[in-house]
């Protein structure tokens, strides 16, 4: 059990997502950043679907009421335990009502906090991912009580499937990066409809505006003159143009169709790392050949 | 052997698969559609999104080549063009309706617009038996087919920003129903006093693509009697 004493500014409770159930509107849901996510639950030898809390801008402040093991993975917010630092990207013991805070900013956006066994929220629609009119509550609050499944005294031996995934270069990103954050992309259903002008402002290094767990929305516009679509589907890592030129990069609770023409299709490793850029960073689509 | 349509193939990315018809909006599209998505089943598809001249097959896993994929939806189309069965029967599914202003903000602007009366409204707005195509935009919202062409109405210019749970509106040439509160664009005519979404249920939703929707005006008291039922609902006490 963990005791939320602060929040953070939005904390939810995520697993995979909510996968099967597009067809009735409902989006995946899940860990936004999913290699930091499948990091978490691999360095504590969780399954690969345990569910994890996954925190925005820190801000946060745990009390675990059982001794059990953590990791911290994405988003560096400089965490400690009872004023201790703790590294990133480790499995960490605490001990009944020990405390963790988050500090400064240092990288990233999100932050997943892995428990030994995994989260233990009631499942809706074979998930735990907090997500609003699907699960009780869309954002943990001050006060709540989070249920963690009890570990099993040999549950700190790492399976040997975590350990090759702990050994794949893939498995860890650099979220320090000050400079443009470059997406690649595969070219999107309605991409052949943009006129070559357009196409070439696409190259163009843009600027991340708005943002939450359904989209990130792009600061500069796109003057197009791209014929519109009857309405279809769209995925976490889509990207949509409106006839206003606004670009939008659909996330794991964007909707799962939409009537904006399609032009570009994020590879899930970019989506993971543009879910780690804030507002003002500079990013660029590249275009992957095929 | 029926008519087929040539369908053309599109990899949205490296995990999912779009298959499309041609860009019309017709009841023998979606047809062939929900035949093929029910004719399709693998272990490592996830998902499969029915719009209205689409679907789009999403898979668990990154594929390097989706060539065999579309061999596979191509001759599974083959076959049921070749083996045409009967869609298994409709269920017709019927919404109460209130319309009034008191819960329907945009009536009276509408009405205006539209130069009709509220009885003639409302009576264009029950005629139709609506065929629920497909669900999208959110959890339970039903794209529905058969909206009669005078009630027609471009989208609002600017949004409304919250738009109340179970209102039913009309946006361009479709209606619909918001199972949720939301920031919205479609004119808000009436309000249904019934809940079309519960996550508790193992079908969260009250009728499935395929059936038929039909709407039944209803007055205050009525409706106060179903909202009030709604209301002592354990599942709103989670909204």
């Amino acid at each position: 059990m963990i005791e939320v004493i602060k929040p953070g500014i939005y904390s939810t409770v995520q697993d995979k997502g909510r996968l099967g159930h597009a067809h009735l509107g409902i989006p995946p849901s899940g860990a936004i950043d999913g290699i930091s996510f499948r990091l978490a639950n691999a360095i504590l030898g969780n399954n690969d679907n345990d569910a994890v809390l996954e925190i925005t801008f820190g801000g946060a402040e745990f009390k675990f009421l059982i001794p059990t093991a953590i990791s911290l993975t994405g988003g560096d917010y400089t965490a400690s335990i009872n004023g201790q630092k703790i590294p990133m990207n480790q499995l960490i013991l605490v001990e009944e009502n020990d405390v963790l805070q988050f500090g400064q900013r240092r990288s990233g956006v999100r932050t997943y906090l892995g428990v030994l066994g995994g989260i233990n929220t009631k499942q809706f629609l074979g998930s735990r991912s907090y997500y609003p009119s699907i699960t009780s509550d869309f954002r943990i609050k001050k006060g709540d009580f989070i249920e963690t499944v009890t570990p099993l005294n040999d549950a700190l031996t790492i399976s040997g499937e975590s350990t090759s995934f702990l050994e794949n270069p893939m498995c860890q990103h650099d979220l320090t990066t000050e400079c443009t954050v470059e997406l690649q992309v595969y070219v999107g259903p309605e991409y052949s409809r943009l006129s070559y002008s357009e196409m070439k402002t696409l190259n163009l290094e843009m600027t991340i505006g708005r943002n939450d767990r359904m989209g990130y929305m792009l600061q500069e516009t796109v003057a197009n003159q791209i014929t519109p679509i009857h309405t279809s589907s769209a995925l976490p890592g889509t990207v949509q143009l409106t006839p206003s030129g606004q670009l939008i990069i659909l996330m794991n609770d964007g909707q799962v169709t939409g009537g904006y023409p399609r032009i570009f299709q994020l590879t899930d490793y970019s989506k993971d790392l543009l879910s780690q850029c804030a507002q003002g960073q500079k990013i660029k689509f590249a275009l992957i050949n095929q | 052997m029926s008519m087929s349509y040539t369908l053309t193939y599109f990899p949205m990315g490296d995990r999912a698969l779009l298959i499309e018809w041609p860009s019309q909006i017709e009841v023998e599209i979606i047809e062939e559609i929900w035949q093929l998505r029910a004719a399709l089943s693998h272990e490592i598809i996830t998902d499969y999104i029915v719009a209205y001249h689409s679907l789009t097959i999403v898979f668990s896993v990154v594929q390097k080549d989706f060539n065999p994929w579309i061999q596979w939806v191509q001759d599974k189309y083959t076959h049921i063009k070749n083996n045409p069965t009967a869609l298994t029967p409709k269920k017709v599914v019927e919404l109460p309706v209130y319309y009034n202003p008191e819960v329907a903000p945009d009536l009276e602007t509408y009405l205006s617009k539209k130069k009709i009366s509220l009885q003639e409204m409302i009576h264009l707005h029950t005629k139709p038996e609506y065929t629920l195509f497909f669900y999208g935009f959110q959890p339970g919202f039903m794209y529905l087919g058969g909206l009669d062409k005078k009630l027609v109405q471009p989208r609002k210019d600017k949004p409304s920003a919250m738009v109340n749970s179970g209102s039913v509106a009309i946006g361009g040439a479709q209606t619909g129903i918001y199972p949720l509160a939301a920031p919205g664009g479609w004119h808000i005519i009436g309000h249904c006093p019934v809940a079309l979404f519960d996550p508790h249920l193992p079908e969260p939703c009250i009728a499935m693509p395929g059936d038929t929707i039909k709407f039944r005006a209803i007055e205050g008291q009525e409706y106060l009697e179903l909202l009030g039922h709604i209301n002592g609902n354990n599942m709103h006490k989670n909204h």
